[in-house]
């Protein structure tokens, strides 16, 4: 009788043991793999601490990276996700099956780089989706730059992104490509290559050599590629002309 | 121990304690500086004293100054911050441009080169696309904004550094 009473209630603790760690383990879903300056994280409402190598991560943690820290994470499906300094974000969710993996992430505020694991089978994908103020953004491909300050800015260094802002407009972002959202404004990734590869000529062709020279002259001592400043010096000199060639009007009492 | 005396040391120990609690706050281990960051995150107006402890978090040197005065001289010392500062008035657009300019080195206009004042400094730095053009000198910003636009000049900085890196390669093919 005593016996048969040990042996259940040694059945018992050791199903308890192992269900809490069961428990322990199955939560477990990131770790830290690399971590440079200050590093902190914190369960959702509980208490931060400091980021060491090899901590495992469940979902619903906030990590936070000071303005010198970095921190590299690691996920069951091989993806790295790094957080760059002055960075603000959580790991929400990551769950697996038939589809292969889903990983849902934050950015409150900062700069991330998603290395996403690639995977030899046509029916499985590891989805990774990354959540800011203003931007949902689900990554399609292998690597991408995200950061997150007065506007959202997202960059495909392989394959693709689609990304839908709050207002439900949404826009495919191509390998190479990027984008930039502020506020409900998005910048296709045509719009934003065109912007970044505009210049602004000094001079025509058809400008005489010593002309050329001048402009050139001019263009790299007066001005800086500041459009603010040339509208200013317009007005100083539309100022100077009108100091030194104003027409006097002179009124005589009759 | 009379009643006098009791009362008297109660009122001297509340007089000091928030002092010494302030300098404790002030000196940095790890998780003070954080927690200092994060003060400054959820602040809903900054202050000047704020961008000079944000400023050298990012110098890495916030740790080794004590005291917020001496944080604050500092960042006098090294020209971030104009000298008319006292550190307790709000932060504005103006003043964070003028650090942003001097920290991060975005291509200077002439007008700034002239006169130094915040207000091309602030024209400048939105030239480089690390401040909104929809922003004026004289404008407050909340502790989110603030590390907002810390995140923007990063990000400058890198792709500067991106771009500078193909310029090098073309020259050299």
């Amino acid at each position: 009788m005593i016996t048969n009473t040990i042996l259940r209630k040694k059945t018992l603790l050791t199903f308890f043991a192992l269900a809490t760690l069961g428990a322990v383990h199955a939560k477990a879903v990131a770790k830290f793999e690399s971590i440079s300056g200050l590093v902190q994280y914190r369960e959702k409402g509980g208490k931060w601490q400091n980021a060491k190598i090899g901590t495992p991560l469940t979902a619903n943690t906030e990590l936070q990276t000071s303005p010198t820290g970095k921190a590299t994470l690691l996920f069951p499906n091989g993806t790295k996700v790094t957080l760059k300094p002055g960075t603000l974000a959580a790991l929400d969710l990551y769950t697996t099956g038939s589809y292969g993996t889903q990983t849902n992430m934050s950015l409150r505020v900062g700069r991330m780089n998603a290395d996403i694991a690639k995977v030899n089978d046509a029916n499985v994908r590891n989805h990774f989706r990354v959540r800011t103020p203003t931007v949902v953004a689900g990554v399609r491909g292998s690597n991408a730059d995200i950061s997150n300050g007065t506007s959202t800015n997202i960059r495909m260094n392989e394959h693709s992104m689609d990304v839908m802002n709050r207002t439900g407009q949404q826009i495919s972002v191509p390998q190479g490509g990027g984008t930039q959202i502020t506020g409900n404004q998005m910048v296709r990734p045509d719009q934003l290559e065109s912007r970044d590869n505009t210049v602004t000529l000094v001079m025509g062709e058809g400008a005489a050599p010593g002309e050329a020279e001048m402009a050139m002259f001019a263009g790299d001592f007066l001005f800086s590629s500041n459009p603010s400043d040339f509208a200013d010096f317009l007005d100083f000199l539309g100022f100077l002309d009108d100091l030194f060639n104003r027409s006097s009007v002179s009124f005589e009492k009759l | 121990m009379s009643l006098r005396h009791v009362i008297v040391s109660v009122f001297v120990f509340c007089a000091i304690y928030p002092v010494s609690a302030n300098d404790k706050a002030g000196q940095a281990n790890i998780a003070d500086e954080m927690e200092a960051y994060r003060a400054i995150q959820n602040r809903p107006v900054t202050t000047v004293q704020d961008l000079a402890d944000l400023l050298l978090m990012y110098r890495g040197e916030y740790a080794k100054l004590p005291t917020q005065a001496k944080r604050l001289e500092r960042v006098r010392e090294l020209g971030l911050v104009q000298k008319e500062h006292a550190g307790n008035e709000d932060l504005d657009l103006g003043t964070l441009a003028y650090a942003l300019l001097k920290v991060y080195e975005p291509e200077q206009g002439w007008l700034y080169w002239l006169t130094g004042w915040e207000r091309y400094a602030l024209r400048d730095v939105q030239e480089a696309g690390i401040m909104p053009y929809k922003s004026t000198p004289a404008q407050k910003l909340s502790g989110e904004q603030l590390l907002a636009i810390m995140t923007d000049a990063e990000e400058f900085v890198t792709k500067r550094s991106e771009w500078q890196k193909e310029e090098k390669e073309e020259k050299e093919q």
